[in-house]
């Protein structure tokens, strides 16, 4: 049970949105792997926003490469918050963890100058604090008590990537696109996709 | 089978020795020439994806052949073939012939090992060769630690990892490990992995292994209805608190009707979902019949 990452974004009218703060824990992967898994985990941090509508929250499994849920707030406000995590960890307290890190944000930078930053400048200490201490998700039971809207994150929609993508859209062909992929992590990509389909390789 | 191909395979067996850490990724290869391996910081070494089927095909034709029979050409190829296919007995068996006529250091073996496992957590051959190989060191020179981390990381790794729990229980028989300890150790696993059944289904065993009395098992019991609270979706919470209730009954002489009425009034007090029905449903069955059927 583990936090690969955190996020935060901002969502600017309907498709453009952008990555404020990212903070990663990849320990458990491989020195090589590392390179490939953090490209796509950016990948589906801002693909899978863009396609969430103001004021709702959701859960995503991302594609069969890297087992993850993609847990996602997008405030009415505009700013979002992603974290991915394996599917082990608890939906409650990664959305809980959620509202907490916009709070902490919305205290950091006033909303107002949302809109100026660039891309990955926010400098919040407190969110590499964050990924590190809710590794264990019962150090989150306090927090969960205090939340008073806990009854909203009960029935959240949990969805798959192929389903959060608009009609007509490919995953395949957003990743051929995005150009928050590499050269080297769109090989990843393609070979993981090849070698996960069976025993290919004899 | 030719003398490049021979230095190809000793070059790839002396990087795989001297590296720390092992992957297989994709490595693009070009018109002039083919990318079997990368290294960088002379420990991490990446192996290319694409080419396992050529490397394997050149390791068994050196094998099987008549000429490159001398122990130290057969620690190189088995070496590398095993990197590629740990499921190979005929490799590990050269091995265990090399390790008994002294070609092999059994603790540099032991090192080779633990790179394997990461690469592979969940390989039985590769468990079944360090238990041959544990055996033939002096019990004094084998660290504890090391290998219950061993335990510890592939179990991590591999979801459910039958190799990794069964390699444990018999570490913890062999090298005569402190239960109490033990059982201290595996909590402090389950809270980070509490979906996996292995480890509640090691747990029980440890249980059994001590002398049950009412003490331990309703403080067994306290301690899955803490973690219920909190992930009462967890199927593997639900089936071990039916695998202490069962032990309970086996082994205990205690007031069967109390015990289980009382689990009953336990499961209201959680959210109904479907494993907590079933419980349910098991905890009924017990009470109406004198439960013949789960015996054993």
């Amino acid at each position: 049970m583990k936090l690969l990452a955190i996020f935060v974004l901002h969502k600017e009218g309907d498709k453009k949105v952008k990555i404020l703060q990212d903070e990663f824990n990849l320990e458990s992967f491989g020195y090589f792997e590392r390179r490939g898994v953090q490209p796509l985990l950016v990948f589906s941090a801002r693909t899978v926003t863009e396609r969430t509508t103001l004021g709702t929250r959701q859960s995503v499994e991302a594609d069969q490469n890297v087992n993850a849920m993609v847990h996602v707030y997008v405030r009415p406000d505009g700013l979002a918050s992603v974290i991915i995590a394996d599917s082990e960890y608890p939906q409650r307290v990664a959305h809980t963890l959620l509202s907490k890190v916009m709070d902490d944000f919305t205290n950091a930078y006033p909303p107002s100058s949302w809109a100026y930053m660039g891309e990955q400048t926010g400098k919040m200490a407190s969110l590499s604090e964050i990924l590190r201490k809710y590794q264990n998700p019962q150090e989150a039971d306090p927090l969960m008590r205090l939340q008073k809207d806990l009854d909203d994150t009960k029935d959240i929609l949990k969805n798959t990537l192929v389903n959060v993508l608009e009609r007509g859209e490919k995953i395949d062909d957003l990743v051929a696109r995005s150009s928050d992929l590499s050269f080297e992590a769109k090989a990843f990509y393609k070979t993981a996709r090849k070698t996960n389909r069976c025993c290919t390789l004899f | 089978m030719s003398l490049t191909d021979w230095s190809l395979l000793s070059l790839l067996s002396s990087s795989i020795e001297q590296c720390k850490s092992i992957e297989f990724m994709p490595l693009t290869s070009n018109d002039e020439y083919i990318v079997y391996c990368y290294c960088e910081e002379n420990i991490y070494l990446c192996l290319n994806l694409f080419e396992i089927k050529s490397i394997v095909k050149l390791c068994y034709s050196f094998i099987f052949s008549k000429d490159y029979q001398e122990y130290n050409q057969l620690n190189i190829l088995t070496r590398v073939l095993l990197c590629y296919v740990t499921e190979c007995l005929t490799s590990w068996n050269i091995r265990r012939r090399l390790v008994l006529s002294g070609t092999i250091n059994i603790q540099k073996e032991l090192q080779f090992l633990d790179i394997l496992l990461n690469l592979k957590p969940k390989s039985e051959q590769l468990f079944r060769y360090r238990r041959w190989i544990l055996k033939q060191e002096n019990i004094q020179k084998i660290s504890i630690n090391k290998e219950l981390e061993i335990c510890d990381r592939t179990a991590e790794k591999h979801f459910i990892n039958y190799a990794s729990w069964l390699y444990r229980r018999w570490i913890i028989n062999y090298l005569n490990i402190n239960i109490d300890e033990e059982l201290e150790r595996n909590r402090l696993w389950l809270e980070k992995n509490l979906s996996d059944s292995s480890a509640f289904s090691f747990r029980a065993y440890l249980l059994s292994k001590k002398n049950l009395n009412e003490n331990i098992i309703e403080h067994e019991l306290k301690l899955n209805e803490n973690m219920l609270k909190f992930y009462y979706d967890r199927e593997s919470l639900w089936i071990y608190r039916q695998t202490l209730i069962f032990l309970t009954i086996k082994f205990l002489s205690i007031d069967k009707k109390q015990l289980l009425n009382k689990e009953l009034d336990l499961v209201k007090t959680f959210e109904e979902n479907f494993f907590s029905n079933k419980y349910a449903r098991l905890l009924n069955i017990l009470l109406s019949s004198d439960g013949k059927q789960f015996r054993n």
